[in-house]
């Protein structure tokens, strides 16, 4: 039979269509950003990439793990683990990784090689391949975020700038890169701007307690404390384990000059939290932090004790021992052992020192003894030696390196506002204006600062009544 | 020298123009079916936000409008704020919003991410922000189309379909053309420009036609009005009065160029593409670009100088074209376009841009309509198809169709009815089979009215048709030239109502002569014939080309205008111009339409023919006259001719005549007497050829033969003859000779008139010799009076005499060298002893053969008379 000429071209261009079709699913199938053999385990591991966007670790974690079970040999996956693991798995992860090697295409080569370049806390190799990263693969976001993370803390904005810019015309939707662009302006004292990119980062993912999260953190450091909380409160209710959403509560209530509800915050927050190293302990130490300030010996120690009590890599332990040796000078100031406290913190600085210098190497910043100085400066205050104070405080407020997130900001911020107490107990009051006057810029009113701030205010009062009589 | 070109009427070929025509079809239907997408975006429900957006934002949505009572305006969004984000993803674009909103349903509660104050200029991090919140917007149902909008969609297909209106009766009419692309223009602007956008994917194709619209229409409207009513011209490079010099080249090609050129249309429709692509360029790079209304502030500086422009060319128009009612229309155009487009200038543009506000447009779009209006009025009035037709008829046969209709559908609920309990009636294809049963009746109902309604509504042309039937029927029939000619100026004149119609005719000579004025003729060879040939259709004497290049057709068209002729027809035929129809203006004051040039032409060409008949039927009758006539002559000559020769004891006689023509003037004769043993012998030749020749040989022989009867002396004879035949016709003269034999006394009395002298052979004389002449031999006629002399001679036996006239000695050869007399004497003396007719056809040998094929000059005439 035959078929009217329309109908047989008909009959091609439909075959042909189907054979595009095929073609394409068949590509598209296995031309996959990954090596791995399975769909599941694909699936699995993108599930966990997009949880670890929205910074919900634990289900991350959950993710790669089951994306590894599904394909053992699936290195992305042994690399998406690793990051959401405690030290010793990262290792044990990241070696299995590397083991495939031969088998995983450049791209994810290349992922490998950063992950081992952060385990060896070799900065510069971590940025250098993540510049190889984004060169060759300009899509590769988290490559892009390193990089940019990279140009943040270097100061070089407008390189920074350039690459989120790259970034969002790839993606044009990356929530991603507005949180960190809303961070840098949040950083920088840029309330507005970080306020606009962090609301487009809300609006583009309404449903992620992160959003939330990170505009309560900038609201907390930047003197918003009840909006902060309401924010972060926002944030436990679409995840309630959000255990940063605990910690930058904990900020807005120090704030705020409510130690105990800070305290009680942070404590939380190191529950919630997925990992002991950075996560947990950093928590508690906040909160030992607070407890400190408030002079409560008792809690101190518990607090103390707590972390003592958490498990930790072992390859953290000169860190560790470090710690324990300051946490309990601190506790000594606290407890008004004074000569003891700033024996104990002189003894600590080599070893911290030389640990220091170990994890800067290959990087551009300078050691910056905050807590240290701040801790030794506290206590020569107490002591009265004022004067042996006034270097610490200046080394606080004069910072070698520029400020990487919220909390080294905030050091600066302490340091001015101990220095410009003891500038103005001195005379120098126009200085003491100038260094709260920095730091309002930032936030107007800190609690834990407030006692340098009304000191300050009082100098002035005595001033004018001197001068009026 | 030839001619340089017909008419100036801007047409095209055929070959080309129909495929142009068919490119024209196409961008009409193209921008017709734009059109209508866009008014099904705006009228049909879809989700929507109530924001009216300026169109070329890419770092965000600005906020052009709110919609008042709008999901944006009820969710706080006003105008100037800009919208970054909507459903939970940043927006850029129109795109992208018309993406998002596409994602969502009516009655969704959507958030929008919503800056206060505009959009980012670049979209580049880093640049300064501002206040943003998260604003929830409930999509509603609303069609975006308004009585605004409606409105403008109305004024828009009245454009288009006027303008498609006037092109599909015109299609070959270059200004036709570019008022069909003008009117799309007009519709695209009004549907798809003066719309509010809609954030569909139909929206940013309709919006960027309607902003091509907005370029493309201010070099339209300029070029329609540069070549509408007539092109435009300038005349500015003039010779000098005073030098004679030419003008300066560059000012020629100046004028050339202005004077509506082709080059300086480019040039027209390239500048608004050219000023729009900068514009875009430049937002491109991050320029800021003044935007109004929508559209770069450039492009409405260059569409108010166009239009300008346009206006100044019709004004120009108004106040200088020659004819007054042409000055009218373009005038009527000029006030219509004024009055439409400046309120929609300040009330549509300028008022919204500057205070923000929609409030007034609808008043600024209502003026509008006089704009197609104005125009379609001008059509009428130029008569450029004759709407008033065209829209009658279409009107009433849709009434007519619809009442049909109607009573068509009474009929079925009749039959309905009627047929409700019955079986038949409660089928399903009851109605199926009424309808088959009432369409014919239906149509032949519809047919049977068409003649009377044409003949109610539309009588001019009506009459049209039975004159154009009349004159059909008059002509056809018609031989004679004059009637023909008659009756066609006349009838013409009657059914066109016209003050006056002329015709020219074709003479037999090739020139057209006007009937009833022989004195206007114009000649073969005058290029204006040759122009209205190849015309082949009526044509206005003011478009008969100026590029004459003979005085005779500059000469007949300054006649034909001095006159107030309006529109000359040729008649022509197989491409011969049988004649020329002048014709005046309509007593109306009407121009002359389509309909009239049809009839015309119509006429024209059965005219030609008829005339062509006329003028064959005249040849053919003035041939068969001549024939006629011919035939006469040659019977009566023939017959005037002795039939016998003359039987005379002793004497032997041979004759004959050889005409040079179908009819000599030669003639020989005997005149017997009863009472007298005598003969007279008379041998003639009158001057001139063919029948006066004829006659009058006639008349001198009966005038001869009655005098011979009462006078025997030729030279009496003679003298009596000469008088008479002198007294018949002057300038006509005869030459004859007379002799008298007397075969008793063996003498020959003669005289001769004009006749050479006959030779005699003479046995033993030596060789021929010439009779002795008498002392007078002028030929008869000549003069009143002449003294003819007798001669006489005696004849022995043997004696042969060769009478001839001179068309013997006078026989030329190709060279015109004549026989001569010795030539004929000697070819007489060597056939001197052979029977008479063997000398004769000797004789006409040696001619035949001196001449050599040459044709007979005279007519040859001869005696021969032998004493025996």
């Amino acid at each position: 039979m035959r078929f009217p000429r329309a109908v047989r071209w008909a009959g091609v261009v439909l075959l042909l269509l189907a054979a595009g079709v095929a073609v394409a699913v068949v590509y598209t199938k296995n031309n996959r950003e990954v090596t791995t053999s399975s769909d599941e385990a694909y699936q699995a591991w993108r599930q966990g990439l997009e949880n670890e966007r929205r910074f919900y670790f634990k289900e991350a974690r959950v993710d790669f793990a089951r994306a590894l079970q599904l394909d053992p040999q699936f290195a992305m996956a042994m690399i998406g683990l690793a990051r959401n693991s405690e030290k010793p798995q990262q290792i044990a992860l990241t070696r299995r990784a590397s083991r495939e090697r031969n088998r995983l295409s450049e791209h994810e080569r290349l992922h490998v090689d950063m992950q081992q370049a952060m385990l060896d806390m070799d900065q510069k190799r971590y940025v250098e391949t993540a510049r190889k990263i984004h060169e060759k693969y300009p899509n590769d976001i988290r490559a892009a975020m390193v990089l940019a993370r990279q140009q943040i803390d270097t100061g070089k904005m407008d390189d920074a700038f350039q690459i989120f810019g790259e970034l969002l015309a790839v993606e044009p939707n990356n929530a991603d890169a507005y949180n960190q662009i809303g961070y840098y302006y949040g950083y920088r004292g840029d309330y507005d701007r970080a306020i606009e990119n962090l609301k487009k980062y809300q609006f583009m993912a309404p449903d992620q307690a992160n959003p939330y999260d990170s505009l309560g953190e900038i609201q907390a450091y930047s003197g918003r404390y009840d909006e902060a909380i309401a924010n972060c409160r926002k944030a436990l209710a679409l995840k309630s384990d959000f255990f940063e959403s605990f910690n930058h509560m904990g900020v807005a209530y120090e704030g705020k000059g409510e130690p105990a509800a800070a305290i009680e915050n942070y404590v939380r927050a190191s529950q919630e939290s997925a990992m002991y190293d950075g996560g947990r302990i950093e928590s508690l130490m906040r909160a030992f932090r607070v407890a400190v300030s408030a002079d409560d010996a008792a809690l101190a120690r518990q607090l103390m004790s707590k972390m003592g009590a958490m498990p930790h890599d072992k390859s953290f332990d000169e860190q560790y021992e470090i710690g324990k040796a300051f946490t309990a000078a601190m506790i000594a100031g606290a407890e008004g052992r004074l000569d003891e406290a700033e024996k104990g913190l002189l003894a600590v600085r080599p070893k911290w020192e030389a640990v220091a210098s170990k994890q800067l190497k290959g990087t551009t910043r300078k050691p910056y003894w905050a807590t240290w100085n701040f801790s030794l400066a506290r206590i020569r205050m107490k002591a009265g030696k004022v004067e042996e104070a006034i270097p610490l405080l200046e080394e606080m407020a004069n910072p070698p390196n520029r400020w990487a997130d919220f909390e080294s900001r905030r050091w600066v911020y302490e340091g001015r506002a101990m220095l410009a107490e003891v500038l103005a107990r001195k005379g120098d009051l126009d200085r003491a204006d100038k260094l709260l006057a920095e730091n309002h810029k930032w936030n107007p009113s800190w609690a834990p600062s407030r006692t340098a701030e009304l000191a300050v205010a009082q100098m002035h009062r005595e001033k004018v009544q001197a001068a009026s009589r | 020298m030839e001619g340089v070109s017909g008419p100036s009427r801007p047409t095209d070929t055929q070959e080309g123009g129909s495929s142009l025509r068919g490119w024209f079809y196409v961008v009409g239907f193209l921008g017709l079916a734009i059109a209508v997408a866009s008014i099904a975006d705006m009228f049909s429900p879809r989700p929507y936000d109530g924001i009216v957006p300026m169109p070329y934002s890419r770092t965000g949505i600005e906020v052009r409008a709110a919609t008042p009572r709008g999901p944006a305006a009820r969710a706080g969004i006003p105008a100037g704020d800009c919208v970054l984000g909507i459903g939970n993803h940043l927006v850029n674009s129109i795109s992208d919003a018309s993406t998002e909103l596409r994602k969502h349903k009516v009655g969704d509660t959507v958030p929008y991410l919503v800056r206060r104050g505009p959009c980012p200029q670049t979209g580049r991090i880093g640049e300064p922000g501002g206040e943003v919140r998260i604003v929830p917007v409930q999509l509603s149902s609303e069609r975006l189309g308004g009585t605004t909008y409606l409105y403008a969609a109305i004024l828009g297909f009245l454009f288009f379909f006027i303008g498609l209106f006037v092109f599909r009766k015109r299609p070959e009419d270059r200004s036709a053309r570019i008022f069909f692309l003008l009117c799309v223009l007009f519709l695209l602007f009004f549907v798809c420009r003066l719309r509010p956008a809609s954030y569909w994917w139909i929206d940013v194709f309709v919006q960027n036609t309607g902003t091509v619209s907005l370029f493309l229409l201010p070099a339209v409207f300029l070029h329609f009005f540069l070549i509408f009513p007539r092109p435009k011209e300038f005349h500015f490079a003039h010779r000098d009065e005073w030098s004679g010099e030419e003008p300066p080249r560059w000012k020629t090609r100046l004028q050339t160029f202005l004077s509506a050129s082709p080059s300086l249309l480019y040039l027209l429709y390239a500048i608004p593409p050219v000023v729009f692509l900068y514009d875009v360029m430049r937002q491109l790079r991050g320029d800021r670009v003044s935007i109004l209304s929508g559209a770069p502030l450039s492009s409405w500086a260059l569409l108010g100088d166009y239009l300008i422009l346009g206006l100044a060319s019709l004004a120009h128009s108004a106040f200088t074209l020659p004819d007054a009612r042409e000055r009218r229309q373009a005038f009527h155009v000029f006030v219509g376009t004024i009055l439409g487009t400046i309120p929609y200038l300040f009330l549509g543009i300028i008022l919204p841009s500057a205070f923000n506000t929609d409030e007034y447009v609808f008043y600024g779009i209502v003026p509008m309509i006089l704009i197609p209006l104005t125009f379609a009025y001008a059509i009428v009035r130029f008569q450029m198809l004759n709407i008033q037709f065209v829209v009658r008829r279409t009107f009433l046969y849709a009434i007519t169709t619809a009442i049909l209709f109607g009573f068509y559908a009474i009929a079925i609920a009749a039959a309905n009815a009627l047929f409700k309990r019955s079986r038949p009636g409660s089928s399903a294809l009851f109605n199926f089979g009424f309808f088959l049963v009432v369409l014919p009746l239906f149509e032949f109902l519809r047919r049977r009215l068409q003649t009377p309604l044409d003949k109610l509504f539309f009588r001019d042309k009506f009459d049209y048709q039975t004159a154009l039937l009349e004159m059909s029927e008059a002509i056809t029939g018609e031989l004679d030239l004059g009637k023909i000619a008659d009756y066609l100026t006349a009838s013409i004149a009657g059914t066109l109502r016209i003050e006056k119609a002329s015709i020219w005719l074709r003479e037999r000579d090739g020139w057209l002569e006007r009937r009833g004025k022989r004195e206007d003729r114009v000649p073969p060879h005058a290029v204006v014939r040759r122009i209205l040939r190849q015309e082949g259709k009526p044509v206005r004497v003011e478009d008969l080309s100026v590029y004459f290049a003979d005085p005779e057709s500059e000469g007949f068209r300054a006649r034909l205008l001095e006159e107030g002729f309006r529109l000359v027809v040729p008649l022509a035929y197989r491409d011969r111009l049988m004649g020329i129809l002048a014709l005046k203006e309509k007593l109306s004051g009407e121009r002359f339409d389509r309909d009239d040039e049809a009839l015309l032409s119509t006429l024209a060409n059965q005219s030609a023919l008829a005339i062509e008949t006329a003028l064959l039927h005249d040849e053919m009758t003035r041939q068969a006259e001549l024939k006629r006539d011919l035939e006469i002559a040659r019977d009566i000559q023939t017959s005037l001719l002795p039939r016998s020769l003359p039987v005379v004891p002793g004497f032997s006689f041979f004759g004959g005549s050889l005409p040079a023509r179908v009819v000599g003037g030669d003639f020989y004769d005997f005149i017997p007497f009863d009472d007298d043993p005598r003969l007279g012998i008379v041998i003639g030749d009158v001057s001139g050829k063919s029948v006066p020749a004829s006659l009058l040989m006639v008349a001198s022989k009966e005038i001869v033969y009655s005098r011979a009867l009462t006078t025997r002396d030729p030279g009496l004879l003679f003298q009596e003859s000469n008088r008479r035949i002198y007294s018949i016709k002057r300038r006509m003269f005869v030459s004859l000779g007379y002799f008298l034999l007397d075969p008793d006394s063996m003498s020959l009395r003669y005289s001769i008139g004009g006749q050479p002298l006959p030779i005699l052979l003479r046995p033993g004389d030596g060789g021929p010799t010439f009779l002795e002449p008498p002392e007078n031999r002028l030929p008869l006629g000549a003069f009143r009076e002449v003294a003819y002399d007798t001669k006489e001679m005696f004849l022995r036996r043997g004696d042969l005499i060769f009478f001839y006239t001179d068309g013997f000695s006078e026989a030329m050869d190709p060279a015109m060298n004549p026989f001569g007399e010795d030539r004929l004497m000697t070819s007489l003396s060597t056939r001197q002893g052979a029977p008479l007719e063997d000398i004769a056809q000797g004789i006409l040998a040696d001619i035949r053969g001196h001449v050599s094929g040459a044709e007979q000059y005279d007519d040859m005439t001869f005696l021969f008379l032998r004493v025996e």
